[in-house]
């Protein structure tokens, strides 16, 4: 919990994600002071979820381990699942509002006398969407479909073993 | 020799009660696979409307199909090892 609970942790995360950097080439990234990025990467040090490696040369280079590479995935699957949770809910809140409305005032007008029953308000709202039930049934779809995603393509490339 | 003879039978109990406990809780697994399948696609026909219906199915099924090559891939690599 202690890794997350910061912006910057989850920034450093990100960052060390594409490939392993050093503490100076973090800082001029993200644009925090040298010394305060060394405080989060000693606690990310501390957690397991990066490692130092020295090349041969002076440099110190920080690397995300296995570890911190699943809290990565994790970091960005809950991104994404929120993201299209928050699209879900917009657009079905929206979508079925108007959809409602022109049921309610135009459906009579279209149905033929003594023909099908006209729709009343109360079958409409059956078959309503519910944004709230939308939004957390796209979140939950939208994780499992990018973290096993990211999960599979490191299967994949990972060399056999 | 009759010992040894008793011994291999017992073991031959015990690995096919293995083999059909094994068998039936990949057949209650299955069963319970699909019927969460099939109640994850009612909850889909209750909560949204038809409009949208078809896009959360298209989700669930897309997600089925990656967790099903992703566990596919973990059992062909662990064969292979």
């Amino acid at each position: 919990m202690k890794v997350v609970d910061s912006q910057t942790r989850l920034e450093i995360i990100k960052s060390l994600k594409d490939r392993n950097k050093t503490l100076s080439e973090l800082s001029r990234e993200l644009g925090i002071s040298k010394p305060s990025i060394y405080r989060h990467l000693k606690i990310l040090y501390f957690y397991g979820i990066v490692e130092r490696i020295k090349n041969g040369n002076k440099f110190v280079y920080y690397r995300l381990t296995e570890k911190g590479r699943e809290v990565a995935d994790l970091i960005v699957s809950l991104a994404v699942s929120a993201l299209g949770s928050a699209l879900a809910y917009t657009a079905t809140y929206h979508g079925e509002s108007v959809a409602f409305d022109i049921s309610v005032e135009q459906a009579p007008k279209y149905a033929p006398a003594g023909g099908f029953p006209t729709p009343t308000p109360a079958k409409i709202v059956q078959t309503a969407t519910d944004p709230v039930m939308a939004s957390i049934l796209a979140f939950v779809f939208i994780f499992v479909i990018v973290f096993f995603s990211i999960k599979l393509i490191r299967l994949v490339k990972s060399p056999k073993r | 020799m009759e010992e040894q003879e008793e011994v291999k039978e017992r073991f031959n109990i015990e690995d096919l009660l293995k083999k059909i406990f094994i068998a039936v809780a990949v057949i209650l697994l299955l069963i319970s696979i699909f019927g969460l399948y099939t109640s994850l696609n009612e909850l889909i026909s209750i909560w949204i409307g038809y409009k949208f219906a078809p896009i959360y199915r298209a989700l669930l099924n897309l997600a089925v199909l990656i967790l099903a090559i992703y566990v596919l891939n973990l059992l062909i690599k662990g064969k292979k090892s």
